[in-house]
């Protein structure tokens, strides 16, 4: 027990690495076989770890003042020795500071007065910038001072390149692709998320395990008609236009159908070439449903549209439901 | 060489004013109408065409040279600086010369909505020309006493056609077409309409054949008329055969064969009429539109129709419903239940018996198939509440969903995800899921056994597409007719029934999450 006290004493030493290589040994030889020193070994490391990531605060100088004032040796200290000539001496210094103090005190009452000096700059201090938006981007430069020491986590970084562009300065660079899981918080109108969610959208191959979701997810944000914004209903119908997976295109017609009917001409647009071209049925039904919606709302239709809901509702060979779909779109044309 | 006469009437001097000016107090609108009447050179065989926005068009023709147009446009803003606008912007241009001659009213591409202009026409022509007219909204278009050919275009108005003899197409899409015939018909006709009537009239002693289509109206005529069905589209004939053929197409609506001086009251449907006739040999009728709205059908139940959604809240037996386009809603079916549709969404609730629903095009929902079934869809998402028989689910294109699996499932889609979720207490299960184009993600508890058979086939050398969360799979990539195959094989908690999935282009993602299940209610 008495040797536990011991390596616990040294545990702070070890933790700021100020024990010699011996000792070092030793207290770790005993933390690696004791239960309650490795416990008590790793609370301190982890108290030490906070602390390290605890921001640094300014000590208020009156605290730091009476602080060191009790931690550090008094300078010039003299000891007093009883004798009688320094009671003596002690009695008229007394005598001195109060009749003093009185006098000073009287003179606090009266008015005080300034003369005119000139002002001087003692130093100059750049005010701290902005912090500077985050942006989402492919590539960024950034200087090392503004770059935290504190690496968060364990980021994956590869294709690390060190650059020293000009061997005459004294800056170094490196440059490397990092995987970072970020997160971003906000309204569902706030445009920087609009704008991320759009190129979530639209950029296939990179969403797992399936963009079907991410479509739905849009759908739940964005079909509140106070919510809904017109890059959303761009992106989706970029999506409806290029993607290969049909199960994609029936998710972003459908999504754009639960849209408020105030869709851009481009949106309309995409709605047109689905109906027309769309291999898929159920893009095709879906796509004369939202124009169906957007026609009984009031919204007009172009003649192109016309002509693709006539075309639509006379062929033979088109499923009839989507003939009837496009009946009933036309139905709400009006002058 | 073409005389090209373009004339900008509006801003011409011509203008005879008629004019009534006048401020409406109850609206505050301002509304202005102003007439002009010219003639110009149009040969006998020549063509008019014309082309006019908003406002009826009258076209006669006449046993004279020459052709007269007169017109009056009434335009109405909010205030006068809008009247105004609308009166600069609204224009007639005159173009070509005496063989073809067209009229033409031009407006903004972008119509500022504070005014509003409408141009009514009278034309008047040689009756031997050829006559085209396009027009969005109108009260009515009338072209009369015409034997040259005609065509007519619109979205809104009725169309009337009098004494027209000559090759006639109508296409509208919300008007009534309405054509009668002075004489015996001599040349083809082709009227459609989408959601508009169509009604022809003509002596009786005419002889024409009938042509007639429609997917949700019917065909009726007061004439002896006779002929069958191909499919939905009824050839018949009006006294002797030979004679132009009238084809009457109206989708959304009724088609008309009237003997002149009737009213459309007095006929009967074709159907009707063949359907009674005893002495005609049997003959195929196309099925009627009809919609249903039911709460509870008491025992086995039998329903089909052309056109028609159905909704019936339970059925107390066996269903079967066949639609040909519609929307299916069952939320009970006790028994067994089929239910085949050549386009639309079907929207199914707890089915105890074996299942089969079919769609040609649509989405297919269904919350409990207590038996399995067969489910497939030509083209959209199945949603598979809960199974607990075996379950065989095919799309043509869209995703695949099964949220709780208590028995075997086979499901394939040509491109899309296929979801799927054994139930939380199934130790081992069956499984099949083939995409085509998309991901494959299964779920199943982390206690769940079995041989796991998982193929991957991308275009991306790189990829690796097989996630899971279970121990005990030996993952190999091979390259398989110029594409990596990633196969993922073994068994997870020792084993046991076999559950094989396959992406193309896609991921395979094997999670151990544990599920919620879904609450069922039983059925009554």
């Amino acid at each position: 027990m008495a040797e536990c006290d011991l390596m616990r004493e040294s545990m702070p030493f070890l933790l700021t690495e100020s024990l010699d290589s011996e000792s070092r040994e030793r207290t770790h030889r005993h933390i690696e076989g004791c239960a309650e020193c490795s416990q008590e070994w790793l609370d301190l490391k982890g108290t030490w770890q906070f602390l390290a990531e605890l921001p640094e605060v300014e000590v208020p100088s009156r605290v730091r003042d009476r602080f060191l004032a009790e931690v550090l040796p008094p300078a010039n200290v003299v000891s007093i020795t009883s004798r009688r000539w320094v009671r003596y001496v002690a009695q008229a210094a007394a005598v001195v500071f109060l009749v003093g103090g009185s006098y000073w005190a009287g003179g606090r009452t009266a008015p005080i007065r300034l003369g005119s000096s000139p002002a001087i700059v003692e130093s100059v201090r750049p005010i701290q910038p902005a912090l500077a938006p985050f942006s989402i981007a492919e590539n960024r430069v950034l200087q090392a001072s503004s770059v935290s020491p504190n690496i968060e986590g364990r980021p994956n970084i590869e294709n690390v390149q060190f650059v020293n562009g000009s061997p005459n300065d004294d800056q170094i660079g490196v440059s490397f692709d990092i995987t970072s899981h970020v997160t971003v918080n906000g309204k569902p109108t706030d445009k920087s998320m609009v704008r991320l969610l759009s190129y979530v959208l639209e950029n296939e191959d990179r969403m797992s395990p399936s963009r079907s979701r991410a479509i739905d997810w849009v759908r739940a944000a964005y079909s509140d008609p106070a919510k809904a914004d017109p890059e959303i209903a761009k992106a989706l119908a970029n999506v409806l236009r290029n993607d290969e997976h049909q199960g994609v295109r029936i998710k972003a017609v459908d999504t754009l159908k639960s849209l408020p009917p105030s869709l851009t001409a481009d949106t309309r647009q995409a709605l047109i070439e689905a109906l027309k071209s769309d291999p898929n049925p159920a893009v095709r039904l879906k796509a004369v449903e939202a124009l169906a919606r957007l026609a009984s709302s009031g919204e007009p239709l172009d003649a192109a549209a016309l002509d693709t809901l006539r075309q639509k509702a006379g062929q033979d060979d088109e499923v009839l439901y989507v003939r009837v779909k496009a009946a009933e779109a036309l139905s709400h044309v009006r002058p | 060489m073409r005389l090209r006469n373009r004339t900008l009437l509006t801003a011409a001097v011509l203008l005879i004013a008629t004019n009534a000016f006048a401020k409406d107090a109850g609206t505050k609108d301002f509304s202005y109408t102003e007439s002009y009447s010219k003639e110009y050179a149009l040969d006998i065989s020549g063509s008019f065409w014309i082309d006019n926005t908003l406002g009826n068009i009258e076209v006669v023709g006449v046993d004279a040279p020459g052709m007269m147009v007169t017109f009056r446009k009434t335009t109405t803003g909010i205030d006068k600086a809008a009247l105004q606008e609308g009166r600069d912007q609204t224009q007639v241009y005159t173009e070509g010369d005496s063989r073809l001659r067209s009229v033409r009213t031009v407006l903004p591409m972008l119509r500022n909505p504070r005014w509003i202009s409408a141009i009514d026409y009278t034309i008047r022509v040689p009756r031997t020309v050829h006559v085209k007219i396009v027009s969005h909204s109108s009260d009515h278009i009338h072209v009369a006493n015409i034997s040259g050919n005609v065509t007519v275009k619109n979205v809104n108005g009725t169309i009337r056609l009098d004494d027209v003899s000559g090759a006639t197409i109508v296409e509208s899409i919300n008007g009534n077409v309405i054509v009668e015939y002075a004489g015996r018909p001599v040349a083809n006709a082709l009227l459609s309409s989408i959601n508009g009537q169509i009604q022809v009239y003509m002596s009786p002693e005419a002889s024409v054949e009938w042509l007639a289509n429609t997917i949700k109206g019917d065909y009726l005529t007061n004439l002896p008329v006779r002929g069958l069905f191909n499919g939905s589209v009824f050839r018949g004939n009006l006294n002797s055969s030979g004679g132009p053929t009238i084809s009457t197409t109206s989708l959304m609506n009724g088609s008309f064969l009237l003997r002149r001086g009737t009213k459309p009251a007095d006929a009967h449907s074709v159907i009707q009429i063949m359907t009674s006739d005893r002495t005609a040999p049997p003959r195929p009728v196309p099925l009627i539109s009809r919609t249903i709205q039911q709460p509870i059908i008491e025992g086995n139940w039998t329903f089909s129709t052309n056109v028609g959604n159905v909704q019936v809240g339970q059925v107390r037996g066996d269903a079967r419903v066949d639609t040909g386009a519609g929307e299916v809603e069952l939320d009970t079916v006790t028994g067994s239940c089929t239910v085949t549709s050549l386009g639309g969404p079907l929207n199914l609730g707890e089915i105890s018996g074996w299942l089969i629903a079919r769609t040609r095009a649509g989405d297919v929902l269904v919350r409990g198939a207590r038996s399995g079934g067969i489910i497939s869809t030509g083209g959209g998402i199945v949603q598979l509440f809960y199974t607990a028989g075996p379950t065989n689910i095919h799309s043509d294109g869209g995703d695949i969903i099964v949220r709780q699996a208590a028995g075997p499932v086979s499901a394939d889609t040509h491109s899309g995800d296929i979801t799927i979720t054994v139930d939380a207490s199934a130790r081992t299960q069956k499984i099949e899921a083939k995409a085509y184009q998309g991901n494959v993600i299964f779920n199943a508890g982390p206690r769940f056994a079995a041989d796991v058979d998982a193929t991957v086939l991308t275009s991306d050398p790189d990829s690796d597409s097989i996630h899971s969360d279970f121990h005990g799979l030996t993952i190999r990539k091979d390259q398989a007719n110029g594409k990596t195959r990633i196969r993922a094989t073994g068994k997870i908690n020792g084993g046991g029934e076999r559950v094989e999935l396959y992406s193309e282009d896609g991921d395979i993602h094997i999670s151990s999450r544990t599920q919620v299940p879904i609450s069922v209610t039983s059925p009554q």
